[in-house]
């Protein structure tokens, strides 16, 4: 990706939020910046998932924010995984954050525990329904719990597939000898047999130099890979009446068993793999499929790669020759995912909320998903259209189109109350099973660990929340 | 002018103060309020909460009674990770033990460049466990890990072992690590012991015809137990303790057979904020460990 390509993005990008301004100057991000001035001086304490996403932050949100209202943003930050911790500890300790980074998994959790607020009242007095509204389908239910909105869906987390378009759609070669000997014609996977077939399809004929597949497989992540599947086979994660954990039915083995058997065509140490050595694999062209957070699909085409802080980012060998797709099963998964919340002890509520509104107002957070950077992802229906991300780079189209596509059929992590307790039994019987153990014997474990989850939590307290979990559109499909 | 014709010159004036026996207490106490207050105290907080119910979602200071405590007894993932603490523990302690005996000893005799190797041999133990588990990690890296590689040479096959994934390979690499980074604080500490064994012992029983092995352990290996316990006991607690090296390498994995106790505390306490739970935990850990620690002291005499 060429300075110019994305000096014109970002040129387009800013015509766009200036035009877009002057020409409706009741935008909710600018009554969000209007209302804000009265808050000029303060500082507002904004807490954030470590890395890119800090990055996206401090260089897009907080500079502009700042010389727009004179309100200071400052930043803390944690790795993923300890997002949900350091919230809670700062609820219960200091308190020190105003506006807080939510995984919607853990929403509830929080709620409960009267961590953020709901908004719905700001929403009336700043007119921030029509933005709201904007926000894809599957996502906009991350930030409600029990009738309210605690939060505004503002990073569009969703597995999206990548595959070798020149390998799988443009090969004529390839294209006869797949039909010859699988019977039917070759092209980006739709379904989990088909992605087998694809993938050893490729690593029989061009391993080791290319293998079939890689996912992100370590500890921690897969979770994510094994829930989307498991639902795509008709899997339920409880029995509603009873509450007893059913990940060990027929649908959990099953789609277990064929998870870790995966691995035939996959790099070797893949099981190991965590995101960065799974996508750059891809980037490197070592491998034909691909499915993976949002953010891989631009640093593919070195969109936005070419900053300092992307350094670590192997450029990519294949940019030009890559399609993009809903992954197979055609429901991923909405995987972790932000909301961006207001925390309830903060002493600037309503100042953390405009910031909250300006920052996820449709102009705002348009230029935000379209930075390589950020890893902040498309999550509105007007992001999927948008003209200049469209244009990013040649097939940019596809890739929005893929993400609208997964946006309005992706199903959501588990949400229920104390989520990250039952989303470790998942992950531990899945790494388990890829360590060798029989996957009904995993997630016989699991589930047995589940119940006495449920039961410590109460199983009435808990069926409360997973029948709202379950009635939304985005938990089955 | 000595003390006697000082003091009759009135120069040093014994006070009533310095007198009273109990002025040295007075002297100590500060320091040892400061280490109960340290040392103690979370003890008997981890105690006090552990009859409580402090959880994510409930911050209940009432009394609770032994709830917790059988909870914990029917927690398989807890005795697992018991089990798997031990494990590394009983392999590792004389694995290091005798690694660090062997080296002490070739490094008794004249060496040239004997301070250049003993600086090079203490390396490991100097670096953080977090960085010793990552490098191992990448050492063992299926693809591009050196040990790969030079089993692929050695061997003319192509080896493909995911060895922090596959459950037969997870503890020997955690143990490799763990061995490399710690048996050379053995090393330091007996050969700072068989240095110091009197040589008028071990040439006596040289005279009276004693060879190589009995002398060892006739004379040098007794001569040095004390100091060797300590260190068997110092290694001994740290390994109990372990975590850094086992996050870093395998994060408990595959599933939770290599997770340790410290590794299992950690996650109930502040990934799932099971205070009381894990207050409970700990406590049976210190009481399990006093006992151990207790019994072995008395045993080999060190306490008095």
């Amino acid at each position: 990706m060429s300075m110019f390509r994305i000096a014109a993005a970002a040129t387009a990008v800013s015509l766009a939020l200036g035009f877009g301004q002057m020409a409706n100057a009741e935008s909710a991000g600018d009554r969000a910046v209007a209302a804000a001035q009265k808050y000029s001086g303060t500082t507002l304490s904004l807490h954030s998932e470590a890395g890119l996403q800090a990055l996206g932050w401090e260089l897009w949100n907080a500079q502009q924010w700042k010389e727009l209202t004179g309100i200071t943003v400052d930043q803390t930050s944690a790795p993923v995984n300890e997002m949900f911790v350091t919230t809670v500890q700062d609820f219960r300790g200091p308190a020190n954050f105003d506006v807080l980074d939510v995984a919607p998994a853990y929403l509830p959790d929080l709620v409960e525990m009267g961590a953020v607020v709901p908004v719905n009242d700001w929403m009336d007095q700043f007119g921030y329904w029509d933005d709201y509204n904007d926000i894809a389908g599957a996502y906009k239910g991350w930030g409600e719990y029990k009738g309210k909105v605690y939060g505004f869906p503002d990073d569009g987390d969703v597995h999206v597939m990548m595959y070798r378009k020149d390998l799988i759609d443009e090969d004529a070669a390839n294209q006869s000898e797949f039909k010859e000997k699988y019977g039917y014609k070759l092209a980006a996977p739709t379904t989990w047999k088909e992605w087998d077939d694809v993938a050893q399809f490729i690593t029989d004929k061009y391993g080791p130099d290319i293998y079939g597949a890689a996912q992100p497989r370590a500890k921690g992540l897969t979770l994510y890979f094994w829930m989307d599947m498991f639902r795509d086979y008709g899997g339920r994660f409880f029995d509603v009446e009873t509450m007893n954990c059913t990940w060990n039915s027929e649908a959990g083995v099953s789609s277990l068993s064929d998870f870790v058997e995966q691995r035939r065509y996959m790099p070797p140490g893949a099981d190991a793999w965590g995101f960065t050595e799974a996508a750059a694999s891809m980037l490197n062209g070592h491998v034909a499929l691909h499915y993976t957070w949002p953010g891989v699909g631009r640093w593919i085409q070195n969109v936005g790669t070419d900053i300092e802080a992307m350094n670590w980012v192997p450029p990519s060998h294949v940019e030009g020759k890559i399609g993009y797709a809903v992954p197979p099963g055609g429901t991923p998964e909405l995987a972790v995912g932000w909301i961006i919340s207001v925390a309830s002890k903060s002493d600037n509520q309503e100042a953390a909320y405009l910031f909250a509104q300006w920052s996820n107002s449709i102009e705002v957070s348009t230029g935000k998903t379209s930075l390589g950077y950020s890893i902040r992802d498309p999550f509105r229906v007007s992001h999927y259209a948008d003209p200049g991300f469209r244009n990013l780079w040649s097939n940019a189209g596809q890739y929005l189109d893929a993400l609208k596509t997964a946006g309005e059929n992706g199903v959501q992590d588990l949400t229920v109350i104390q989520a990250q307790k039952y989303h470790d039994l998942i992950d531990n019987a899945v790494q388990a099973a890829i360590g060798g153990e029989d996957a009904q014997s995993a997630l016989d474990t699991a589930c047995k660990s589940a119940d006495r989850v449920t039961k410590q939590i109460g199983v009435d307290r808990q069926r409360d929340v997973y029948k709202q979990f379950a009635a939304q559109e985005n938990a089955y499909r | 002018m000595t003390i006697a014709e000082a003091q009759a010159a009135g120069g040093f004036r014994t006070s009533a103060l310095l007198q009273d026996n109990r002025f040295k207490y007075w002297l100590i106490a500060p320091a040892v309020f400061v280490m109960l207050l340290v040392g103690l105290f979370p003890i008997i907080y981890s105690l006090v909460v552990s009859f409580q119910y402090v959880t994510m979602m409930d911050q209940d200071y009432s009394w609770y009674g032994f709830g917790w405590y059988e909870w914990m007894f029917e927690d398989d993932r807890f005795w697992e990770s018991l089990w798997h603490t031990a494990l590394i523990t009983v392999i590792a302690l004389p694995c290091e033990l005798f690694l660090g005996l062997l080296l002490a000893r070739l490094f008794l005799g004249p060496l040239r460049g004997k301070p250049i190797f003993i600086a090079i041999i203490l390396l490991p133990s100097v670096i953080c466990p977090i960085v010793v588990g990552a490098v191992w990690r990448l050492m063992f890296d299926t693809r591009y890990g050196p040990i790969t590689h030079f089993l692929n040479w050695v061997s003319g096959a192509d080896i493909q072992i995911t060895w922090v994934v596959d459950p037969n390979w997870v503890y020997p690499v955690i143990l490799v690590a763990e061995i490399w980074q710690w048996f050379p604080f053995m090393f330091l500490i007996l050969l700072a012991g068989l240095s110091n064994v009197d040589t008028d012992l071990t040439d006596a029983a040289a005279i009276d015809g004693a060879g190589f092995w009995t002398t060892f352990w006739r004379v040098s290996l007794p001569a040095i137990w004390p100091v060797m316990f300590i260190a068997i006991l110092i290694r001994g607690l740290d390994l109990v303790r372990i975590f850094d090296i086992v996050f870093v390498v395998t994060k408990g994995g595959p599933g939770t057979m290599t997770e340790t106790t410290p590794i299992y505390m950690y996650i109930t306490g502040f990934h799932q904020f099971e205070t009381s739970y894990t207050g409970a935990m700990v406590f049976l850990i210190i009481v399990l460990l006093s006992i151990i620690v207790v019994a072995a002291l008395r045993r080999v005499e060190i306490s008095r």
